[in-house]
């Protein structure tokens, strides 16, 4: 409740007079709605016994022909009224939800599903305005014509209406038990709906293996076990929707027969007219009616009041983030210096750490070059150094600034990242490449040096559209390499001090490769650089390198150094160089 | 316009043919349905008799036998109409998960060609965002068409038959509702194909940028990708708001009309009784009041069920069309138990389109038992097609391929993919246990032959090292495992296939170099005794082929040994110079 009141300050309450508009206008169609089985029963009554001093039943038919002109007109004001905020408090529910979101760092979105959080964004935004929007509506509705037909019934005839009250809470409450019970399987059905579109999802993609291995059989049962299962669920949701939920209208129609029967003898017995015996089977058709979206007010309310919780628990999480200074330390000419000091890191939701006691020093300029077999704690370095990850305090520091202290706004504009497995949006590659922007137009020239330097332009010009080409999950299929030179695009578009690069030159061949090599090197006189690889020849250039095993510094030393001595380094240099050895042994012979 | 209709109505006919429990739901509607809408039908009847016979001719005797029927029509009505309406959708529902498995099944059992000129994702959306439109249509749809319209012509025929100047006195006001709604319904089309766009495009942004956030972030881009979301939100929100005043309207159109025949209808029916008109009672006009408050129900739903049904009539035309699209490859007449190994190529010409381009011209060579190949070549050479065509992948190349002398289209399919064991670039794992990935759910191969190829391959270490060893839950494309060791499980899965043939794609990701020499090492293994064709990207893996194909937009080149190809000049030397490109 103190949930739902906080809400309503924060969203409805400033469409309040909107809202009281609507409330009027429901109020009047409400009084409509109740009024015109009086005004049948004034013109039935009119028939049985004319009496010249009143209105005509033909004047009161006419009253119920305008009634509903009124009601046509009452009702579309009322419903727009309460449904329109109802659409403005959506959109800045979702809006601050995505702001909220642009904010988190990113252990927040390791510890939380994607799944759960674009749900919060779409079901559950829609679930709460339902709440506030046909919920209130109807809660309104439904109020005020249980009570006004209610408070008819008992003037027409209070032992008579006391009869229908019984059949109708009965009915009321099986229904509410049913809609309860369906609310949970619906969120079975449609939990097991995602499991089978995964399924199908990974049959679809492994198609060709499964068929080479002869193995449609298996993959022919295992989605029928999950067909069966959804197929399951659906026929138990339809048996209470088909055998329960019409309960409350049965029960309506047994009120009928009780007012036929009782309702019968008052009229023969003198103590109730004709009239008044339609107005009371019309009021019954109208209560039941009202007592059946009861149910699934219920329902709605309940399913928003988790959803509202649900947002809250969103908007309410605190960026675990400390903010800090907003003005980074200045490079000097020849770029930042990087001093690492007993660096040691564990991820958030693990006790091991992943990285041990790493010291190093970079001096303005330099660029680093790390290796180390899989799981060696490459790439988790590369996040705490670019502030994926916060390091401790006092553990890294830029230009003799701790990093902690700076905020990571700052620092990330200062610093440029291309992960192993970069991300694409499905826009524009122009849109890809320039998305750090400085708030205006993109700089063409800058665009197409990124191009240039990542040796993309051929590729790009090859595309349907040239940089208008849409790419991503929903646009053209592009390679891993071509991926992993936008990305670097991506970075050689913004300005940087510090630039770090997680194995980018995986999946391109080896003349792209001491192409990319070059512009790498090219681009970071006067700047700071990391770079992680598998391959040594990208490495064989750098100032400093270090080997990595289990988290921990091995090795340390420059190319030729670390050749010159036994180790991992060497003996992958050996293995290699085998590729090379094949070439040299063709010039020579 | 009437053409697309009447074609949209026979696609729906078409589906009578998935429909399951066809005999019950033809009893069903023939009797259940109606047996429930007439019990309906005679309750304002028997109103009319108990007031009109009773009530005003003080007469208290025919109450109670008026109640009982009343209470026996009401149970009557209650259980026949559900358990009618429950038969028709619990067919509908049987009918929908066997139309699923259809698809299913059409879609696992095609060739390669198929899945070349779609997306996994549209399939996906036909296999299940189609198929659930089409349920809805069927369930809402067609069974409550069923059931409103008897309800409309019953009570139609009731109110004639009672008196017909009244009733056509209360339904003067119908050609007007018809217009209206229609002209609303038309409107609110237009708007709810806009809003069902920017919603979906919203949520797909939304969701995008969630997976894209720490790009976002790093790149300072919060401020326009919060633009870009608002303006999209706003987008929707707008129209939603313009078509809020349609819906409501028609909602309350709906809603007034049966105060409108009422009205209408009562005062017709004074005017009459104060004529002393024959046959205008006072139960008559009860029984009358009673009917129109009931029929603008499913009058109101009408047009709405119709609607649906035609909106399914795009669903189904999709899943025909898939239906429809057979590019299965030929399955032959002749069986091989375990063959020799012998793989030949005669003469064969290949495009993976009638018009396209030539992909493989005039390619003839033989791998013997025992023999490893190496196919080398750039991007587009043609080496991956090769496999394809060995793993029935396409039909319609010219030439022969085959397998122990015997063209593969003549021989059943299961027989020569039992032959070939393939190990793919990027391995493909599936949710489930290590075990299952190996055996691919294959009940024939015991947990001891999925131990002995987990050796084999050099798997066994890791695995043994896993929490659950071979029960291990991989989790979706193998994700909780490294890159190297889905390799190394993907070799497993060949050799627990034990086929004469190999075919592998050489991975070209990269691994650390002690998993790589896991690799090399399962992999020299898993050639001794077998055939290999090799799509090699390693110089290190072409040296120990016995033979090299050197592949050259689609024809062989060169053929020969590394120590000879690698002292003439030529497409293989420029390859190992520049490094064999991906």
């Amino acid at each position: 409740m103190r949930q739902l009141l906080r809400f309503w300050k924060e969203y409805p309450h400033r469409y309040r007079k909107w809202y009281a508009l609507g409330l009027v206008c429901l109020i009047l169609t409400n009084i409509l709605t109740v009024a015109i089985p009086t005004f049948i029963q004034y013109a039935i009554d009119g028939i049985a016994s004319p009496s010249p001093n009143e209105m005509s039943p033909v004047q009161w038919s006419m009253v119920i022909f305008l009634a509903g002109f009124c009601i046509i007109i009452v009702r579309t004001l009322s419903r727009t009224l309460f449904f329109n905020p109802g659409r403005v408090v959506e959109f800045r529910v979702k809006s601050d939800i995505f702001s909220k979101l642009l904010k988190q760092p990113r252990a927040y979105f390791d510890a939380t599903q994607t799944g759960d959080l674009i749900s919060r964004g779409t079901n559950d935004a829609n679930a709460m305005r339902a709440l506030i929007g046909f919920g209130s509506l109807q809660l309104f509705n439904v109020t005020f014509i249980v009570v006004l037909t209610t408070v008819r019934m008992l003037q027409l005839s209070a032992p008579l209406a006391l009869y229908c009250v019984i059949p109708l809470f009965l009915g009321a409450l099986v229904m509410r038990w049913a809609v309860i019970k369906l609310w949970a399987y619906q969120a079975a059905l449609l939990a097991q709906l995602s499991v089978l579109s995964e399924r199908i999802l990974e049959s679809y993609a492994g198609v060709s293996l499964i068929q080479a291995y002869n193995a449609n059989q298996g993959a022919q049962n295992r989605f029928q076990q999950e067909n069966q299962a959804l197929l399951d669920i659906s026929e138990k949701m339809l048996a209470i929707r088909t055998w329960l939920l019409p309960v409350v209208g049965i029960a309506g129609q047994i009120c009928v027969v009780v007012v036929l029967f009782f309702g019968g003898q008052s009229v023969i017995k003198g103590q109730l007219s004709v009239g008044e015996l339609t107005a009371f089977l019309t009021y019954i058709t109208v209560l039941s009616g009202g007592l059946r979206s009861l149910g699934f007010l219920i329902g709605a309310f309940q399913r928003g009041q988790v959803a509202l919780g649900r947002i809250y628990e969103l908007l309410d999480t605190p960026i675990n983030r400390p903010s800090g200074s907003d003005s980074p330390p200045q490079p000097s000419e020849q770029g930042h210096s990087l001093s690492v000091t007993e660096l040691t890191f564990a991820y958030p939701d693990s006790e091991k750490p992943a990285l041990k006691d790493i010291s190093f020093e970079l001096k303005p300029g330099q660029t680093l070059g790390i290796f180390g077999p899989t799981g060696s704690g490459k790439s988790t370095l590369l996040k705490v150094l670019s502030r994926v990850y916060d390091p401790a305090p006092h553990q890294v520091y830029l230009s003799d600034v701790d990093v902690t202290e700076l905020s990571v706004e700052s620092y990330w504009n200062a610093v440029a990242l291309v992960p192993q497995e970069p991300f694409l949006f499905s826009r524009t590659l122009r849109q890809n490449i320039a998305l750090a922007t400085d708030g205006v137009s993109v700089h063409e020239d800058r665009l197409t040096a990124a191009l240039r330097d990542a040796a993309l332009t051929k590729e790009v010009a090859a595309f349907p559209d040239g940089l208008d080409t849409i790419v991503g999950e929903r646009g053209v299929t592009v390679s891993g390499g071509q991926r992993q030179r936008t990305a670097l695009a991506r970075a050689f578009y913004r300005p940087f001090e510090l630039i770090i690069l997680d194995d980018v030159m995986s999946a391109v061949d080896h003349a792209t490769e001491s192409l990319l090599i070059d512009a790498v090197y090219r681009r970071t006189q006067g700047q700071t650089a990391i770079l992680v690889s598998h391959r040594l020849s990208v490495l064989a250039h750098a100032d400093h390198i270090i080997v990595l095993d289990d988290g921990a510094i091995i090795d340390r030393g420059t190319h030729a150094e670390l050749c010159a001595r036994d180790g991992v380094y060497r003996r992958a240099w050996r293995l290699q160089s085998q590729a090379d050895a094949g070439v040299r042994e063709l010039h020579v012979g | 316009m009437v053409k697309q209709e009447k074609s949209d109505w026979q696609l729906i006919s078409r589906l009578w043919a998935h429909i399951v429990d066809r005999r019950r739901v033809v009893l069903t509607t023939l009797i259940f349905i109606p047996l429930g809408t007439l019990a309906e039908l005679g309750q304002p009847l028997l109103l009319k008799y108990a007031i009109d016979d009773g009530i005003t001719k003080n007469d208290l005797s025919i109450l109670p036998l008026a109640a009982s029927i009343f209470v026996g029509l009401v149970l009557t009505g209650f259980v026949s109409k559900t358990f009618g309406m429950y038969t028709l959708q619990k067919a509908g529902l049987k009918t929908i998960a066997g139309l699923r498995s259809t698809i299913f099944k059409h879609v696992m059992g095609q060739g390669q060609g198929f899945f070349d000129k779609r997306t996994t994702g549209s399939i996906m959306t036909r296999t299940i965002n189609d198929v659930e439109a089409i349920y809805e249509s069927l369930a809402w749809g067609a069974v409550g068409l069923i059931a409103d319209a008897l309800m409309i012509v019953g009570t139609f025929v009731v109110m004639l038959t009672l008196d017909w100047k009244l009733s056509l006195v209360s339904f003067a006001l119908s050609p007007v509702i018809v217009l209206v709604v229609n002209l609303f319904r038309k409107r609110l089309r237009v708007f709810y194909t806009r809003i069902r766009k920017a919603l979906s495009s919203l949520n797909g942004y939304f969701a995008e940028q969630i997976h894209g956030m720490q790009v976002v972030q790093m790149n300072g881009a919060q401020e326009r990708a919060l633009k870009d979301f608002r303006s999209q939100a706003h987008d929707y929100l707008d129209t939603y708001r313009k078509a809020n005043w349609w819906d409501a309207g028609l909602y309350a159109i709906m809603d007034g009309m049966s105060a409108l025949a009422v009205g209408i209808m009562l005062a017709y029916g004074a005017y009459a009784i104060g004529l002393e008109m024959t046959g205008v009672t006072l139960g008559l006009l009860v029984a009358f009041i009673d009917y129109l408050t009931k029929v603008f129900v499913p009058i109101r739903e009408l047009s709405g069920r119709m609607a649906m049904i035609q909106r399914s009539a795009a669903a189904l035309e999709r899943v025909f069309g898939l239906l429809d699209t057979d590019t299965t490859t030929v399955d032959g007449p002749k069986r091989l138990r375990r063959g020799s190994g012998l793989i030949s190529f005669k003469d064969v010409d290949f495009s993976y389109s009638p018009n396209g381009p030539q992909v493989l011209k005039k390619i003839q060579f033989e791998v013997k038992p025992g023999e490893v190949v190496a196919i080398v070549g750039a991007t587009g050479s043609g080496k991956t097609t090769i496999s394809k065509l060995l793993l029935r992948q396409y039909d319609g190349y010219a030439g022969e391929v085959c397998l122990d002398g015997i063209e593969l289209r003549n021989l059943a399919k299961r027989d020569v993919r039992a032959s070939i064991a393939v190990v793919q670039q990027d391995p493909f794992l599936f949710q489930g246990s290590v075990a299952e990935n190996v055996k691919l759910w294959n009940p024939d191969v015991t947990l001891e032959a999925v131990r002995t190829a987990a050796e084999q391959a050099h798997a066994a270490r890791f695995i043994n090292g896993l929490p659950g060893a071979y029960d291990f839950q991989v989790s979706d494309r193998g994700g909780n495992l490294s890159a190297g060791q889905r390799q190394l499980v993907s070799i497993a899965r060949a050799f627990a296939l034990n086929a004469p043939v190999v075919i592998l794609d050489e991975a070209t990701s990269s691994v650390d170099s002690v998993t790589e020499q896991l690799i090399d090492g399962a992999i020299d293994r898993l050639f001794e005794d077998r055939t290999v064709l090799v799509i090699a990207h390693r110089l290190s893996t072409i040296a120990k082929a016995d033979r090299i194909l050197v592949l050259d937009k689609g024809e062989i080149v060169q053929s020969g040994s590394h120590q000879i190809l690698a002292k003439q000049p030529g497409r293989y030397r420029h390859l190992v110079e520049t490094g064999f490109s991906v």
